[in-house]
């Protein structure tokens, strides 16, 4: 008997506990705010993010700093777009070759801001492949000598990101001596599911994107077949190691550790912070 | 005025016909055994008196009042709810398995019905099932589990508990059938002062001894019908059915 | 080895924050579902127990009644048959799109509405499971004391049927317990996600030790305290 009113009691004390941290969590809500037109304005209001990106460190550096965002993290940047047309979330902090997608077709976002510091993405080879990262660097610059590049940039975010980058004066000689796993294929390791930098087709039958883009017209340059290797964030790093893939092209930022540990090309396109909001 | 009457009752397992048209009454102050090989339908009559088995057509009277009126697996009549509450406390009965509520102890199992259905005070239903502890010889044990109990301790524990509701007849179902044959005695000693006390009994059971000693009618049932029924003296010595004797001669 | 040690140490703070949202969504989940499951599990095993001999009412009573049954029934099964991670976007997501009034702002909740549909689901099986196993021999008993069904269960068999619950209970607790790590799709940071964060973020997979070792000691203390509570009650019989 004693037993069972302590468990009643126990099970009245969590479920006061569970509408407490559910009001909690809405009391936050003010949608007659003021519009989030840069990071200063996060201050109290509802934030989606992707995690492991440049916008989640940002973030998590402004509230180091004390300030205070009530942060939605998302694996997927999909679900952060999501929640920001579902009304969950003020705006979402994201990469604009990222935005740039989810502005494009739709009438329900808009880009309130966007940072006027670069972030540079490179062509990440593991040590070693010093001859096959020349020849890459240099079909790199004759894409953008053609413009073909400008194209691939334009057609999959409507914008081009990829300008000033790259200022070759004259058509590059692309060298002819270098060894790839695979004779005569160029393999590519990415994480497909980024849009519109690398996912597939509704169907999911085809990889399509800016790097997929990127990769075959390198490739076709090099007079190499591509094939790529779907691979999750966690490891892409370790299968480069391990040889599974003769490259990242797959939205890599370029850092100090990173080209320290590996050999990164110069930017091919560059990618800047920037904030959506609801239309 | 029969306490209990029953008009043409049948009840069908599948297509087996475990009752058919059994009419029989018991009266005020009887005590009734019903005999007869396994599967005659003993127990199912008994079970069908206070509805733990539908019965597939007939009429139940209790008290000369219409209990239960059935034709084809569908109830016809039946008394109101609180009716039928009281004509059912009419009834006490006793299982074979004892049926104790084992997270009860023996004086919670007695006290139980009597406040939750009759609306007895605590201390009145106490006073009475100490009283009945005393009367089955098991005071000792009031504050006992029924776990802790012998069989034929349990069993007398759950004729206690069938009496605490002050019904006007008791229903027996094999009481003795699932007690060691050391332990018979003690239950059947209990169901004879109870006898004697002039409750009015029916009992199921294949103590022969019982039957002769403490009833004053014997009930012979055989392939779901009633086929003799007597005094135990005349039953017993002088049976007119050929399969009575069978019966009989099979089993003394 | 020091290193990571000191590393683990200044993790710590933050997983146990994090832990702190994972047990308060099993805790408050898990009583709510076991409201629920009672209701679900006497839904599955409704029936007319008596004729009243009037066509019309002992007609809507069976159908009453199977309405009950089927509705528990499609219940369990639906929420058996499908996987929590959908079900937990479905809430999040699908809901909110077919119905904007359904939207659910707070993540708590709707992680919380989910695991109590989910989980009572399973309870429910739980429940009556311990319920029927109960012998008929005590329905009987009571029946032929004049007990109501409501008594009946209230008195007899519910409290028999809750001791034979405790172990499977604590089991399915323990299993929520792990499961609830599906919340962070829904970015709720509970100590899965933290860890997970922490792991991509500072790239070290020694996170994951502190992480387990804090998800063992949670199950530890449930076990230790349900096999308590299974002891307690034990002794009666």
């Amino acid at each position: 008997m004693k037993a069972k009113r302590i468990l009643s009691i126990l099970c009245a004390a969590a479920m006061l506990f569970a509408f407490a941290s559910c009001g909690e969590s809405t009391a936050t809500d003010t949608p007659d705010a003021a519009p989030i037109s840069s990071p200063a304005d996060f201050e109290g209001r509802k934030i989606s993010v992707q995690t492991a990106t440049t916008a989640s460190d940002s973030l998590d550096e402004m509230i180091a700093a004390g300030a205070t965002i009530d942060v939605y993290p998302y694996e997927k940047v999909t679900q952060c777009f999501d929640d920001l047309k579902l009304g969950r979330v003020d705006a979402v902090y994201v990469d604009s070759v990222v935005s740039a997608y989810y502005i494009k077709d739709s009438a329900d976002f808009v880009r309130t801001w966007l940072s006027d510091v670069p972030e540079p993405m490179g062509i990440c080879l593991a040590k070693g492949s010093e001859d096959l990262a020349a020849a890459i660097e240099a079909a790199l610059d004759a894409l953008n000598f053609s413009g073909q590049m400008n194209q691939i940039a334009v057609d999959n975010f409507g914008d081009d990101f990829t300008a000033d980058l790259r200022t070759p004066t004259e058509a590059p000689a692309i060298p002819t001596e270098f060894k790839t796993m695979k004779d005569g294929v160029l393999t590519v390791g990415m994480e497909v599911g980024y849009p519109p930098m690398e996912y597939t087709t509704d169907d999911g039958a085809e990889y399509i994107g800016f790097d997929v883009d990127v990769a075959k017209a390198l490739a076709e340059l090099l007079g190499l077949e591509v094939e790529f290797v779907n691979t999750s964030w966690d490891g892409i790093f370790a299968g480069l190691e391990k040889g599974q893939y003769d490259c990242i092209i797959s939205a890599v930022s370029i850092t100090p550790e990173r080209q320290e540990k590996y050999i990164l090309t110069e930017p091919y396109v560059a990618n800047q912070l920037c904030i959506v909001t609801a239309a | 005025m029969s306490i209990i009457r029953t008009e043409k009752v049948n009840k069908y397992y599948g297509s087996l016909h475990v009752l058919r048209d059994i009419d029989f009454s018991v009266e005020q102050g009887e005590v009734i055994c019903i005999i007869g090989p396994s599967g005659a339908g003993k127990s199912t009559l008994l079970r069908a008196l206070n509805g733990l088995e539908d019965i597939h057509d007939g009429k139940i009277f209790i008290d000369d009042s219409l209990f239960l009126h059935r034709e084809k697996g569908r109830t016809v009549s039946v008394v109101d709810t609180t009716t039928y509450k009281n004509l059912l406390l009419e009834m006490g009965m006793v299982f074979q398995s004892f049926n104790l509520f084992p997270h009860k102890t023996v004086l919670e199992n007695l006290m139980l019905a009597p406040i939750n259905v009759k609306n007895i005070s605590k201390a009145e239903a106490e006073a009475k099932a100490r009283d009945l502890l005393a009367k089955v010889g098991l005071s000792e044990k009031a504050d006992a589990y029924p776990g802790k109990l012998s069989g034929g301790q349990q069993q007398r524990v759950a004729i206690a508990r069938a009496l605490a509701m002050e019904p006007r007849v008791m229903l027996f179902d094999e009481p003795t059938s699932a007690l060691d044959p050391e332990l018979v005695g003690e239950v059947l000693a209990v169901m004879k002062d109870l006898a004697r006390s002039g409750m009015t009994m029916l009992v199921v059971t294949h103590e022969m001894g019982f039957a002769r000693e403490a009833a004053n009618r014997v009930i012979f049932m055989c392939d779901g019908q009633i086929t003799e029924q007597g005094p135990p003296k005349q039953l017993f010595e002088s049976p007119q059915n050929e399969r009575t004797r069978q019966f009989l001669s099979s089993i003394l | 080895m020091r290193e990571s040690l000191e590393q683990i140490i200044g993790w710590l703070p933050e997983l146990l924050k994090a832990s702190g949202i994972t047990l308060e969504l099993t805790a408050t989940s898990v009583c709510a579902a076991l409201v629920l499951s009672v209701f679900l599990a006497l839904g599955k095993i409704a029936r007319v127990h008596r004729d009243t001999g009037r066509p019309v009412i002992d007609f809507f009573g069976r159908a009453l009644t199977g309405t009950i049954r089927a509705v528990s029934s499609a219940y369990v099964f639906f929420f058996r048959g499908t996987p929590l991670l959908m079900q937990l976007f479905f809430i999040y997501y699908t809901l909110p799109s077919l119905v904007p009034a359904f939207t659910i702002r707070s993540r708590f909740f709707a992680a919380f509405l989910a695991f109590t549909l989910n989980v009572a689901a399973y309870l429910a099986e739980i429940i009556r499971a311990a319920i029927q196993s109960i012998p008929k021999g005590q329905l009987e008993a009571s029946h032929a004391l004049g007990l109501s069904y409501g008594q009946t269960m209230r008195m007899i068999v519910i409290p028999q049927a809750y001791r034979r619950m405790i172990p499977p209970v604590c089991n399915e607790f323990v299993m929520v317990l792990k499961d609830t790590s599906l919340v962070s799709i829904i970015a709720l940071t509970d100590l899965t996600f933290k860890t997970k964060m922490i792991a991509s973020n500072k790239a070290s997979a020694m996170v994951y030790i502190p992480a387990m070792i804090i998800y063992l000691i949670m199950t530890a203390f449930f076990t230790v305290v349900f096999n308590r509570l299974e002891k307690r009650l034990a002794k009666k019989d």
